[in-house]
């Protein structure tokens, strides 16, 4: 009877305690197995890299890759329009040319050609239809911009003169049904000219002329030869190859000007020139009139008018007989200098 | 008599209490200690395979080569043979592009080489490319690790990327889908 006095008080609390101590542990614990995080789970997990990993892979690389290799076939498509039609592509419109190439294969609604497969509507449904089948994201996209030139090209310091680089600002919108991204994103790619017909020489007359109106355009390809350690023989060879260097006075026209038949402005970052060989079996430039042989033979001098002063032939290649290489062949003082030629100043 | 013995086991009680007291504090300090320690992680095989098709996409030719061990000079090589045209390229990439340049034998070494050190040897891994279909029956396989074997296997994953490329700036190949499984 004592016992049950304040001594066992004692006892009751503290087994109120370890009780009390047991609900509120057991609670938590219970809590925390029923309200994982959806983020924790690992299918979740590895879905949202993927997912994340293939918009990362769309922005970076796929896009890039299908802007480069369409560009590049919108280019060609390009080139051939002015050799077929004979016309320029107007100043203004290379950048909705060239986008409604990418979209359409089309140039003015006409077809000219390597776009088969290959605009990019085309290629990004390829891309979506992989990413649906195989992991179940749908692709969506639209491209930003000014309406019909959606893709602006541009040639400065950072391509230099042997790339044009194409740009688009896309959105992007990626659903993998448990969770959507939606991005923009600018998309750039650099395209190589080197191997594409230079579209200048299919305005030029006595390239037209030549084979029932067939122009002849030289391949753009780079100089063997850079900087000053330029040789008689290495000179031969850059003018019968009629190969291309860079000209850094800014006097010659860029890839992009060349599309549009100027030679002017020429640019400081990008302009590139060839020596034009006035042998038969290039150009037929027997037939040239007179007033061709008093200016340099450098592409945007001869066919711009241009370089007419301090011209000198070149000593060991200029003749006067039609048909002959270096048949006229002048040029300017300061291409001497820059060849290491010497030469006799035209009187 | 009977005051004394009341005396003698207020004792007890009290040690009785100072136990249960103790096996309060241990009981609630082991909870608590087991709720913040974690398992072995499960998810590690989930995230591995995506690590390692993230490390082959995300790392050009270029980095690797610079790496001083053995896969970068394995890379270094076949930059200096001529065999990588392109060092701007990511790993896979690289692998896609030798496969679709009728060098298989090629991309499996390179696959080889550069995954060699990727995956724990515990681990099962297999690299494979889906050239002209995404089915399993159209897939051919770049890399098969099998220390353990996939019929074995409690838990096997499967990460996918979509490569494509061009070959010399000029000619584009793909898209094709290529696919990494991690299994134990």
């Amino acid at each position: 009877m004592a016992l049950a006095g304040p001594g066992r008080r004692g006892v009751f609390f503290t087994l109120s305690a370890v009780l009390l101590m047991m609900i509120i542990i057991t609670s938590f614990s219970i809590g925390r197995r029923a309200l994982p995080l959806t983020r924790d789970i690992p299918l979740v997990r590895t879905r949202a890299i993927q997912t994340n990993a293939y918009l990362r892979s769309l922005e970076s690389s796929l896009l890039p890759t299908i802007l480069a290799d369409s560009g590049r076939r919108a280019f060609l498509a390009m080139v051939n329009y002015t050799k077929v039609t004979g016309q320029p592509l107007n100043s203004n419109d290379v950048n909705s040319n060239f986008t409604e190439l990418m979209m359409n294969g089309t140039i003015n609604g006409t077809y000219y050609g390597y776009m088969a497969n290959a605009t990019v509507p085309e290629r990004m449904a390829q891309v979506a239809d992989l990413a649906w089948n195989t992991s179940r994201i749908s692709t969506l996209y639209s491209f930003n911009g000014a309406p019909g030139e959606e893709f602006v090209l541009a040639q400065d310091n950072r391509t230099g003169p042997w790339h044009v680089r194409a740009e688009a600002n896309v959105t992007l919108v990626v659903n993998a049904t448990l969770m959507s991204w939606e991005k923009d994103a600018l998309i750039s790619a650099d395209i190589p000219i080197e191997g594409l017909e230079d579209p200048y020489y299919a305005f030029q007359y006595p390239s037209r002329n030549r084979g029932q109106g067939k122009p002849y355009l030289p391949v753009i390809r780079r100089a063997p030869v850079s900087g000053g350690n330029w040789s008689f023989a290495a000179f031969l060879a850059h003018v019968r190859n009629m190969t291309y260097t860079t000209n850094d006075m800014g006097e010659a026209p860029d890839f992009l000007t060349r599309l549009t038949n100027r030679s002017q402005p020429g640019s400081e970052c990008c302009g590139i020139e060839a020596p034009v060989n006035p042998s038969p079996d290039r150009l037929n430039y027997s037939d040239f009139a007179s007033k061709h042989f008093n200016w340099s033979y450098i592409d945007h001098c001869l066919f711009g008018g241009l370089c007419a002063e301090n011209l000198y032939d070149i000593t060991g290649f200029t003749n006067d007989t039609p048909g002959n290489d270096g048949y006229g062949f002048r040029l300017r003082l300061d291409y001497l200098v820059r060849y290491n030629l010497s030469g006799t100043e035209m009187t | 008599m009977r005051a004394g013995f009341l005396k003698g086991t207020r004792g007890y009680f009290f040690l009785i209490d100072a136990f249960l007291a103790m096996g309060v504090i241990a009981f609630g300090m082991l909870m608590a200690f087991s709720f913040r320690s974690y398992r072995p992680q499960e998810v590690q095989p989930f995230v591995l395979a995506d690590d390692v098709m993230e490390s082959l996409s995300s790392n050009r030719v270029e980095d690797l080569a610079n790496n001083a061990s053995l896969a970068g000079f394995y890379v270094k090589k076949l930059i200096d043979d001529g065999s990588v045209t392109d060092t701007k390229n990511t790993l896979l990439e690289q692998a896609a592009e030798f496969f679709v340049t009728q060098q298989q034998g090629l991309a499996r070494d390179f696959v080889v080489n550069i995954t060699s050190m990727l995956v724990p040897s515990q681990y099962g891994f297999m690299v494979l490319i889906a050239v002209n279909s995404s089915t399993e029956a159209g897939m051919e396989i770049l890399v098969n690790n099998i220390t353990v074997q996939p019929n074995e296997s409690t838990m096997l994953v499967a990460s996918k990327r979509i490569v494509a490329g061009t070959i010399n700036e000029s000619v584009m190949w793909g898209p094709f889908v290529m696919e990494a499984r991690v299994w134990r």
